[in-house]
């Protein structure tokens, strides 16, 4: 079983975080600010670590940047900040993830599974072959037909299985709901209206953690939809 | 108001009625008082008004008058008498010596010779003109002209021992002799008699010879005619013409008529200039007075006769030839003096006066000085043994006569003048009864309520000097009218003209009444707007004067409250054009000298160049201080404008300026902070919000995990779930709302395809559209639609949008999307129709915190509508909501895509 590391100066977040994740398996410790977190980190074997961002005595973000120096666990960082400034800066430090609170506890845990996945099992995936298409934690085989994410198994409609193939074939690359549905129904578009958009929702119901908050399939409003190169 | 307006014309006008009647009745008593008489100097008009009241016509002035008018009369009449008749009746033939005549009438100026006429030629000479041909003679001519009298005997020598010429003693006609002094033996009996004549001795005559030999023709011609000169005889000219000689002008009488000698000419009577011109001047003279004394004779004699006139006179004197006795009492004409004394004596009347023995005897108010007076005007027709009798007829006899007729006229004037008098004095009183009323009432009025009201009429707001200056047009006319009415009254009885009009009793009248009228109704003009503008207390506000001084006073005022204004410009402007005038001045007075002048000049020129510079310093500065507001006001607030380079005022208008500048960047950059302040204090709260709520959330979540089925334990925490999700959301939407207010969001902008947008936008929302009911048609363009726009930004007013939609729409209704392409702009309108009633204006439902049911109960923040609006706002669209009655529809609008758009 997973070590998570909690760290919050709240207690009563931590405390929540703990049931939540212990009802998953998952061991959890518990750190009140940065430099009990850091201590932590040196005592325990901990496999991911949730962190808040504003602590007292060592904050999140410096904390990051020293744990960054010698580890490279999976760390989510978990604040009321929601701008998108806020996140970007979490990134770029060192956090593989960014939850804002208030938080709904099953996305924390989808996302904590998540990680620990990719951190654990799918640390580095070389496809051999030519019909396996992978962003991040989800892979498409188009030889199999099979859509996983973070290695579950995610049933689609051929529709969206079409869909979702055209755009990893074409990772980066914007398409047009038009574009999408002359494609897929190799028809004219007119008339297509919002049926593409209505199947999008659907695939990124079924492949995100948070359909709002896209990591793969990501809407370009305005313009249409892409899966971006990990 | 009206009715009393209407009083009042009917009383002024019943006032210039009364005027106009009060004039008829003066013109009526001073046209008809008086009587017209035919004396000696033509037509007589005596006076009854205003001088005689109450007293018998014998004691009246207008009878002395007349009596004193008839002895000048008759006084004048006997004089004429005794020049035109012989023995009591006009005498054509009688002989008039006309040197003799002219030294009786005073006219005669020495002359030596004389002619005689006979009476008739000289009366018909006076009636044809007396005319004069005029004579041009060479100075020989002239002075030879009667023949020659250079001799030695008309020369003399003066007191300096010069010659010159003595007098015409003796003159050869021209047929005799040759003129000349040595020939003077060839005529010695003239020689003698003139010797004689100028009583000069031979010696004497033969030195004087001697002296003229020595002389020239000219020369002596010269003395000569100095001495016709000398003696100025009238109108003898003397002119140079243009070759130097002299021309002599000489007025001769064109003889008419023969004298009795039968000579025509008068040349025949005179034998040098002097003579010839005096007698010329003479006939002239006699011929004028007897010409107007005969006029006065035929006009009197028989007005004095016996039968024509009340009058009665005598007068006897004793002449050369005997006693004449001129009279109209023919039976008293041979009676003793005392006899005839007697009889006058009977007269009511009379005047007696024996000049020789100082009888002066009579009742009327003549004294002797009067008669004399008149007697000493024809002293020559009046030796000292003159008696003069005269007397009046008090019973009229003869009828038609000056005293009969003013008699009847008096009697019938006087007894009236009491009467019109009376009714002048009527018609007076009651036009100033009038005028009084009129001039207490004048520009008050009755208001609405019955309070006295001051009013003024257009006229009375015209300037008081205007009224001034009417006032004395109108009094100028007024004595210009008296004027003519005084002439026309005096003239009374004569027939007079005014302005080329006969005057008739009609037009004098009519005059009258006119100049009644005139003085009423211009007494109205002034006097009643003269009162209202007292009342109204207008009188000096309403001046020229009034408006001058203010004027005036305005000026001092704002010269003295801008006191530096006229140390800066005015002074200096004055001292320029004092310095210029100066300038102008010395170089008109130094034109003479080169150097000061150009000096001056280009020193008037240097300094006026200076002036000039500052002048268009100043205004370029001034437009730069203009610039630099302007682009202040433009929103440039950091901008500053360089003071240090202005000068004077511009600077300080730069520096003041510039301060205000700083000014408003202060004040700009403090809201701005204050914004930013306040973005962060929300934002912060709102973090410091999200962390108790995180902690909320989750143990309801928690709690939710417990799966409680008490009751009423579940239905708690279900609304704890619903109100913890809602203060989320609420928190969020602060965060963004205050953002968007404090203009605090980067946008980034792209092309976007709206169309796509709101297909995204249904596709998202399809879910929960369905579980609503609510079906979506969508009218798209065909085209792309595309815009410039944040595309994040875009789907959150989608977002919120569609989600009001969700929120608010009633089940199982049709949502209408409409996209149309209107001037270039791209026009989106989403229609629903409400679940619930509206109780609420349009304009509120984009304010922040507002929903479509006050109550707040429903799910959201409230700021929905109010974050859409402001994000298409700050990016250039529009944003409308319509409300009709359940029918929501919401307008949002952008400028479409151009490839110009970065």
């Amino acid at each position: 079983m997973a070590n998570i590391l909690v760290c919050d100066d709240d207690r009563e977040i931590v405390d929540a975080i703990e049931i939540y994740l212990k009802q998953d398996g998952y061991r959890i410790f518990k750190a009140y600010d940065g430099e009990q977190a850091m201590e932590l980190l040196k005592k325990e074997e901990i496999h991911l670590l949730i962190m808040d961002i504003m602590m007292p005595r060592l904050d999140g973000i410096r904390a990051t940047l020293k744990i960054r120096e010698y580890s490279s666990i999976p760390i989510i960082m978990l604040s009321a900040k929601s701008e998108d400034t806020d996140k970007i800066l979490g990134l770029n430090i060192g956090a593989d993830d960014y939850i804002t609170k208030p938080f709904n506890p099953l996305e924390l845990a989808a996302r904590v599974k998540s990680n620990l996945r990719r951190y654990t099992s799918l640390g580095s995936l070389n496809p051999e072959s030519k019909a396996v298409f992978q962003v991040g934690g989800l892979v498409i085989n188009d030889d199999t037909k099979q859509v996983t994410v973070d290695g579950e198994a995610v049933k689609l409609t051929p529709i969206e299985y079409n869909i979702l193939l055209l755009l990893m074939k074409n990772q980066g690359r914007v398409f047009s709901i038009d574009q999408i549905y002359e494609s897929i129904w190799n028809e004219n578009a007119i008339g297509a209206d919002n049926t593409v958009a209505v199947h999008i929702r659907h695939i990124r119901e079924k492949i995100e953690i948070n359909p709002r908050e896209p990591r793969y399939l990501k809407v370009v409003w305005g313009v249409g939809y892409k899966i971006d190169r990990q | 108001m009206k009715k009393s307006t209407f009083k009042r014309m009917g009383f002024a006008l019943l006032q210039h009625i009364l005027a106009a009647g009060l004039l008829l009745a003066v013109a009526g008593l001073l046209l008809n008082s008086h009587v017209v008489v035919n004396s000696i100097d033509g037509a007589q008009v005596y006076k009854i008004f205003p001088t005689d009241m109450g007293v018998e016509f014998e004691e009246s002035e207008i009878y002395h008058d007349l009596f004193r008018n008839a002895v000048s009369d008759i006084t004048r009449l006997v004089a004429i008498k005794r020049q035109l008749e012989t023995d009591g009746i006009f005498d054509p033939s009688k002989e008039i010596d006309i040197t003799a005549a002219a030294r009786e009438i005073g006219a005669d100026q020495g002359c030596g010779v004389t002619a005689v006429y006979e009476l008739d030629n000289l009366i018909k000479w006076g009636k044809s003109g007396v005319e004069y041909a005029s004579r041009f003679l060479s100075m020989s001519d002239f002075i030879n002209y009667f023949g020659n009298c250079i001799y030695p005997e008309n020369f003399m020598l003066d007191e300096y021992g010069q010659l010159c010429f003595d007098n015409f003693y003796r003159v050869d006609d021209g047929g005799q002799g040759t003129g000349l002094p040595e020939d003077k033996a060839g005529d010695p009996v003239g020689g003698e008699e003139a010797a004689a004549f100028s009583g000069k001795t031979e010696e004497e005559v033969a030195m004087l010879a001697e002296k003229l030999e020595a002389c020239t023709q000219d020369q002596l011609e010269d003395l000569v005619f100095s001495y016709i000169i000398a003696e100025k005889l009238k109108d003898v000219d003397v002119n140079r013409e243009d070759d130097g000689s002299l021309v002599v002008y000489v007025p001769m009488l064109n003889c008419r008529y023969d004298t009795i000698d039968g000579e025509r000419q008068l040349t025949a009577y005179a034998d040098n200039w002097v003579d010839y011109i005096q007698l010329q001047e003479n006939v002239s003279a006699v011929i004028n007075d007897i010409s107007s004394n005969y006029q006065r004779y035929q006009l009197c004699n028989n007005a004095y006769e016996e039968a024509n006139t009340n009058v009665k006179y005598m007068v006897r004197m004793m002449t050369d030839s005997g006693m004449c006795t001129y009279t109209n009492r023919k039976d008293l004409e041979d009676a003793e003096d005392d006899y005839v004394t007697e009889a006058f004596n009977e007269y009511r009347w009379y005047l007696i006066y024996y000049p020789d023995s100082l009888v002066f005897m009579g009742n009327t108010i003549l004294s002797e000085e009067e008669i004399d007076g008149y007697i000493s005007a024809y002293g020559y027709a009046y030796p000292d043994t003159t008696h003069i009798w005269l007397g009046v007829d008090a019973n009229y006899t003869v009828k038609g006569d000056a005293f009969q007729s003013a008699n009847a006229l008096y009697q019938k004037i006087v007894p009236n003048i009491n009467r019109i008098l009376g009714l002048i004095f009527l018609l007076g009183a009651v036009w100033v009864g009038i005028g009084i009323y009129l001039t207490v009432t004048a520009g008050t009025a009755e208001g609405e309520n019955g309070e006295q009201i001051w009013y003024l009429n257009r006229f009375d707001r015209m300037w008081t000097e205007i009224l001034l200056l009417l006032t004395a047009v109108l009094v100028w006319g007024g004595a210009r009218g008296y004027g003519a009415l005084r002439e026309i009254v005096e003239s009374a009885g004569i027939a007079s003209e005014l302005w080329g009009i006969q005057l008739t009793k009609l037009y004098q009248y009519g005059l009258f009444a006119m100049y009644g009228l005139y003085i009423s109704i211009g007494f109205q003009l002034v006097w009643y707007s003269l009162v209202r503008r007292t009342r109204a207390n207008n009188l000096w506000c309403d001046s020229f004067l009034y408006r001058f001084c203010r004027g005036f006073e305005h000026t001092v005022r704002f010269i003295f409250h801008h006191r530096n204004s006229v140390v800066s410009v005015l002074l200096p402007y004055n001292a320029f054009l004092f310095s210029n005038l100066a300038g102008i001045v010395a170089v008109y007075v130094l034109r003479e000298q080169q150097m000061p002048m150009l000096l001056i000049l280009a020193l008037l020129i240097g300094l006026d160049g200076v002036v000039g510079v500052f002048i268009f310093r100043h205004n370029a500065e001034q437009s730069e201080i203009v610039d630099g507001i302007r682009r202040i006001r433009e929103g440039d607030v950091t901008f500053k404008l360089e003071a240090d380079t202005l000068h004077g005022s511009c600077r300080e208008l730069a520096d003041a300026v510039n301060n205000i500048g700083e000014g408003i960047s202060k004040a700009v950059s403090t809201s701005m902070k204050d914004e930013q302040l306040k973005t962060d204090l929300i934002t912060n709260v709102s973090h410091d919000i999200k962390t108790p709520l995180t902690s909320i959330i989750n143990y309801v979540d928690l709690l939710k995990r417990l799966h409680i089925q008490e009751e009423p334990a579940r239905g708690y925490i279900d609304i704890l779930d619903g109100k913890t999700q809602r203060l989320k959301q609420l928190a969020d939407d602060l965060v963004e709302a205050s953002k968007i207010s404090s203009g605090n969001i980067e946008l980034e902008r792209e092309k976007l395809n709206l169309t796509e947008l709101l297909n995204q936008g249904i596709g998202e929302f399809s879910e929960r559209m369905d579980a609503c009911r609510l079906q979506v048609v969508f009218d798209k363009d065909k085209n792309a639609a595309y815009i410039y726009a944040d595309s994040r930004r875009m789907w959150r007013v989608v977002e919120n949008l569609f989600n009001n939609i969700c929120k608010y729409a009633l089940e199982g209704t049709r949502i209408y999307i409409d996209m149309v392409r209107r001037e270039e702009r791209i026009e989106v309108s989403i229609k629903n129709i409400s679940r619930q009633q509206m109780n609420i204006r349009t304009e509120e439902l984009t304010e922040r915190f507002i929903r479509g049911d006050s109550s707040r109960t429903t799910e959201g923040s409230g700021l929905g509508l109010y974050i859409a609006r402001s994000l298409v706002q700050v990016q250039g669209g529009s944003f409308e909501i319509f409300l009709d009655g359940d029918l929501f529809k919401t307008v949002f609008s952008f400028a479409e895509y151009r490839s110009e758009d970065p």
